[in-house]
């Protein structure tokens, strides 16, 4: 019943930039107003945050998910240790106080004091390791905690931890920042992970309220926040799968957010005054993966092709056609600018089809060859035009390209049976360090779906040798090594890196648009 | 007695009449235009794609978003726009035909062979063989049909052979179910008992006798399984599940234009009038045969 | 009377066709991919996913698979989903009213447009009246469903503002849905309704009603269309059960929280209890109902039952 309910408050509580909106076409909203009138004083008095979201979480346990739009629901309840921030993708701490290696193995973090759970459990050491812990244990996190393979936690004093490590390891903080959300102990073993779930109690701004299967989540204040109370009383994440509905929603004010947009439908709002678009060159990096020991793929072996593919394809057009200019063509290298181990010195290839043409018949195929491209549809933001146009590109410089268009469950089957193609379409968004990109593409056979190439053996050593080195610059400078030879060696067509749009009613603010794609509520308000 | 039942009466009686000649020759002129209508749009699939206006798969960043009957920027004429990759609107369309023309009718085909064979054979031979298929025609009738074919298209693949298979399979059932009636109707005729009692064998009473007498059911629930194949598989592609690049067909539009639909709503508003078209045009030669065909239920 | 008895036999028959839709559909289910792969993302490493499959029991053999499933559903048990780790008959009982409520609403609409249309259509037959019903009826039945909910959608919800774009909550928001959903059935149920009159009008005991000098108004509303509305309402009973199913696309484009689209997103996540449920669920409602109209057919009349 909340629908014309919500309206009405808006239409009453922001009269002058809602005026304006409503004006414009037919009152639905003073309509609804009158319609309820009764509960005119009621609805003044609160003030409610409506989100138009992408999905209906599975869950609100953020460790047993890695979607990040799931985790950013129920992150309006639990907090990390750790923050990126918003545009510099420094890790800064947050319910930490600082941290340090103590060795490089071992990883001291101090706890920020007088925090508590909601339901009462103090914040403190028993309750970081815990948590610490917990994340480890969840399959679904299997993948990341093989990154700090075999540590321990250790309680220091009430609040300090150490994470000890058998071998050094320098991200740790990234994986404070991505990951390890801080759960109530008692709560959590007495529930499970499945339960908790269902009715997550954390430190957050927000207390977990109710929720309406595929319709909304309802979030009230947490009165008693570490940070003082929040200025929002209740926020609504209102489930909307499709992209034009939460347009629709939002330009006809029955929401204040419509999170997660493309831009042919975000530039829409750009015309409507009581709204505003915002748009963040997000982590999501694209490419075209090659899988050379499959069967039909040897000219791919030879890392000429490989090059002579980067250069078939041309980037700003594909950027200028499929996007309309708004993504960010790749450098060269499988980073973004802003991730940790971003070379400058590395530039694109530069499309220039006759010199592709050449190198490949250079490398012994004057005519050509075939392969099959698969890539997916419906998974990401105009995918399927992308896979149609780069597979026009190869066509060009005379690859005879068999195109693989896979709904996003076929795909990923046919990724694990190895069948999938010579070259597939990979959108990958981790943390933005590039060790965790350089853990995927080295572990590419047991990490099903990697790149197969012939790996470079400095590559390998360089790998090693990154791994353990807790210096940022002479981290830094190992990767740009590893990216130079990449970029000799490419193990795929380097591709762009996506931007993300979400409007914003005019009512809202300090909305911030994440690279991380995820949505933080700390620093929003309503204005009145 | 009034006036007004008399009128009545005399309107009901020439309605009759008409039946016979005025409103049968009108029922015809919509059956005729109708069929011309599927004509224009069959040649236009058939069309070669190098005759085409322009390459349905050519993108064109001068001619994105050129709305119809407009000269673009790079001076072409697309005669009912270009899409949001500046491919022309008509050529796609003709060509997006041919695979939801092919698809739907390779599916009343298949259906038409299968559900007519098996309908009769039930209807006829009766028994278990009977009870068990109808028992399966049930069940299968019970399934949600866009979500099996949904599952199917997952398993088996998205190419035109398997969605046509995938349409058949999700269709047969009805059309089994129908032919059979028409069939245990027919069997119970003095001619099917009288060509049984002079010894033709099952096999000549079932080719000679029972499918020619069901034909025209047959030909009318055909004609009609076009456009509800045509239906079928514009909600699975618009569901992101029907058939793939380079292929393309009208739900596939459809579903393309439907982020553009603010700013450029021709791009997903034509292709969803074809596919209305199309049926409607489909439904009406299903019409004008069932009352060609079928006297019974002549002028309905 | 042996109608118990003809019941028990039709529900007895129903059981051997769910046996073969839940064996249909669970070796279906298994062949389109790995819920646990797609459940870990892209850079889940095998030996994740396989304790993952072993903890959902993925790994175990398909008949042992299917019999344990057998043998929980018959202690009322439709297993756990995957996605959610919730029972998938909590998740589907929570779908099942906003299915239910659009559908009703759907059934409404049909009867309340119909009816007045199609005996319209009949009364004035091969007039205006009767042309302008038969073109919405021929358009209502080939215009696709997501098509004429987006257009519905772009011109109540955004152009006019009168409705709501998509929700659930209130009447308001089942508004274009609900009349989304119902079209074709509109169209289906007003040509029945139509050709239904037009026979029963030209039918001997009308025009001796008529003869008897009664009035139009009570000759057709009295006489002529209880008669006539047989055959459509046991035409849309039948259609009901099976908007259920099809509502996905009316769901998906209007964010409707049904059952088709929570079967849509168990599908594309493969989640095979909660696919298995949905399809269960969905076949009973269609079985059921078809029992019910038989059943009630039979008791209305005797000679159906013989046959």
């Amino acid at each position: 019943m909340y629908g014309s309910n919500r309206v009405a408050k808006d239409a009453l509580s922001s009269a002058t930039s809602r005026r304006a909106l409503i004006g414009a076409s037919g009152a639905i909203g003073v309509g609804a107003a009158l319609a309820s009138g009764t509960r005119f004083a009621a609805a003044q008095e609160s003030s409610t945050l409506t989100i138009a979201f992408n999905l209906d979480p599975s869950t609100l346990n953020p460790m047993t998910t890695t979607n990040i739009a799931e985790e950013s629901v129920a992150a309006a309840v639990l907090e990390k240790l750790a923050l990126f921030e918003a545009e510099t993708l420094e890790v800064t701490p947050w319910l930490a106080e600082s941290w340090e290696y103590i060795e490089p193995t071992v990883f001291q973090i101090k706890l920020k004091s007088g925090i508590s759970f909601t339901n009462g459990e103090p914040f403190d050491a028993t309750a970081a390791k815990f948590s610490l812990e917990a994340w480890a244990e969840s399959p679904t996190m299997a993948q990341s905690a093989s990154q700090i393979a075999g540590y321990s936690v250790d309680i220091v004093d009430d609040l300090t931890v150490t994470i000890t490590t058998p071998n050094p390891v320098p991200t740790i903080p990234s994986l404070l920042g991505r990951y390890m959300y801080m759960v109530p102990p008692v709560y959590y073993a007495e529930v499970g992970p499945d339960e908790f779930g269902l009715a997550p109690i954390g430190t957050g701004p927000f207390i977990y309220e109710s929720r309406r299967a595929a319709q909304d989540v309802t979030f009230v204040k947490n009165p008693d926040w570490w940070k003082g109370p929040h200025p929002i009383d209740t926020v609504v994440f209102r489930v909307m799968p499709e992209e034009l509905s939460r347009v629709a929603a939002l330009e006809a004010g029955e929401v204040d957010i419509a999170y997660y947009l493309s831009y042919s439908l975000a530039s829409r709002l750009e015309g409507v005054d009581t709204a505003t678009v915002y748009s963040v060159d997000g982590l999501r990096k694209f490419l075209s993966a090659f899988n050379a020991k499959m069967e039909g793929g040897e000219p791919l072996l030879d890392p000429n092709v490989r090059v002579a593919l980067n250069h078939a394809v041309d980037l700003d057009g594909l950027v200028e056609f499929v996007f309309e200019g708004q993504a960010t063509r790749l450098e060269g290298q499988y980073a973004l600018p802003g991730e940790f181990g971003f070379s400058e010195t590395l530039s694109s290839y530069g499309y220039d089809p006759d010199l592709a043409r050449q190198m490949i018949a250079d490398a012994g195929y004057p005519d050509g060859f075939s392969l099959t491209y698969a890539y997916t549809i419906g998974r990401y933001p105009k995918d399927k035009e992308v896979g149609e146009i780069i597979s026009t590109y190869l066509q060009e410089v005379g690859i005879k390209v068999e195109q693989k268009p896979l709904e996003w469950g076929e795909f990923d089957k046919q990724r694990k049976e190895q069948t999938l193609g010579h070259i597939f379409q990979v959108g990958l968004l981790l943390i933005p360090d590039l060790n965790e990109t350089f853990n995927y593409m080295a572990y590419g056979e047991e990490v099903r779906g990697g790149p197969m190439i012939d790996w470079n053996d400095d590559w390998w050593a360089l790998f090693e040798e990154s791994r353990s080195e807790v210096d940022p610059d002479k981290r830094a400078a190992l990767y740009h090594q590893m990216l130079d030879i990449d970029h000799a060696e490419p193990y795929a067509i380097y591709l762009y890196g996506s931007k993300d749009f979400h409007a914003v009613s005019n009512r809202v603010q300090g909305f911030v648009a994440r690279k991380d794609q995820a949505l933080l509520l700390h620093d929003i308000s309503l204005s009145s | 007695m009034s006036a007004e039942v008399l009128a009545h009466n005399g309107r009901i009686q020439g309605r009759k009449r008409r039946s016979l000649n005025g409103a049968w020759i009108r029922a015809n002129w919509f059956t005729l235009f109708s069929g011309l209508i599927l004509l224009a749009f069959l040649i236009g699939a058939a069309w070669p794609t190098s005759m085409l206006p322009y390459d349905p798969l050519a993108s064109s960043l001068s001619s994105r978003f050129s709305p119809p009957f407009q000269v673009d920027r790079s001076g072409n004429y697309h005669i009912l726009g270009a899409d949001f990759l500046g491919r022309d609107m008509l050529s796609r369309i003709l060509y997006s035909g041919r695979y939801s023309l092919m698809t739907a009718i390779g599916a009343s085909m298949l259906v038409t062979v299968f559900g007519t064979l098996i309908g009769v054979l039930c209807g006829y031979v009766g028994g278990w063989i009977d009870s068990l298929t109808m028992r399966i025609v049930d069940a299968l009738l019970a399934l949600p049909v866009i979500l099996i074919a949904i599952v199917l298209a997952t398993i088996i693949g998205r190419s035109i052979l398997t969605l046509t298979i995938i349409l058949a399979l999700t269709g047969w059932a009805d059309f089994t179910r129908v032919v059979r009636a028409e069939t245990l109707a027919i069997s119970s005729q003095p001619y099917v008992e009288s060509s049984r009692a002079i010894g033709a064998t099952t096999f000549r009473i079932v080719l000679r006798t029972l499918i020619p007498n069901a034909m025209a059911v047959v030909i009318v629930m055909t004609t009609y399984s076009v456009g509800r194949f045509i239906l079928l598989e514009s909600s699975i592609s618009y569901l992101g599940m029907g058939v793939v690049p380079p292929a393309s067909s009208w739900g596939v539009m459809v579903g393309e234009g439907r982020d553009y639909i603010f700013d450029a709503p021709f791009i997903s508003v034509i292709p969803g009038l074809v596919i209305t078209i199309v049926v409607i045009a489909t439904n009406f030669v299903g019409d004008g045969l069932r009352d060609i065909l079928d006297p019974r239920s002549r002028a309905r | 009377m042996n109608l118990p008895k003809y019941v028990l036999q039709r529900v007895i028959q129903t059981i051997p066709m769910l046996l073969f839709v839940l064996v249909l559909v669970f070796s279906l289910t298994r062949l389109t991919g790995d819920p646990a792969s797609l459940m870990l993302g892209d850079a889940a490493t095998n030996e994740s996913v396989g304790a993952l499959r072993d903890q959902w029991g993925l790994n175990d053999p398909l008949l042992i698979q299917f019999w344990d499933y057998i043998r929980n559903l018959l202690t009322g048990d439709m297993g756990a989903s995957l996605r959610y780790s919730r029972p998938v008959a909590d998740l589907i009982g929570e779908r099942l009213m906003a299915s239910m409520v659009l559908v009703t609403a759907s059934v409404i609409i049909s009867v309340v447009v119909s009816v007045p249309l199609g005996v319209l259509a009949a009364r004035r037959w091969n007039r205006k009246e009767d042309t302008l019903i038969r073109l919405f009826v021929v358009v209502g039945q080939a215009v696709p469903r997501f098509y004429l909910g987006i257009l519905l959608m772009l011109l109540f919800g955004l152009r006019l503002r009168w409705l709501p774009t998509s929700g659930y909550g209130t009447w308001k928001h089942l508004l274009l849905p609900a009349f989304t959903l119902a079209t074709p059935t509109i169209a289906l149920l007003t040509r029945l309704v139509r050709s239904s009159m037009l026979e029963v009008l030209s039918a001997d005991y009308i025009r001796t009603a008529r003869a008897k000098g009664l009035g139009e108004r009570s000759v057709v509303y009295r006489h002529a269309l209880r008669n006539a509305l047989m055959a459509p309402i046991t035409m849309l009973a039948i259609q009901a059960a099976q908007l259920v199913g099809s509502a996905v696309v009316v769901e998906q484009v209007f964010g409707w929280p049904g059952l088709g689209r929570l079967a849509l997103d168990a599908i594309y996540a493969r989640d095979f209890p909660l696919i298995q449920g949905i399809v269960l669920i969905l076949c009973l409602i269609v079985i059921v109902t078809n029992l019910v109209v038989d059943v009630s057919y039979g008791f209305i009349n005797p000679q159906a039952r013989a046959s």
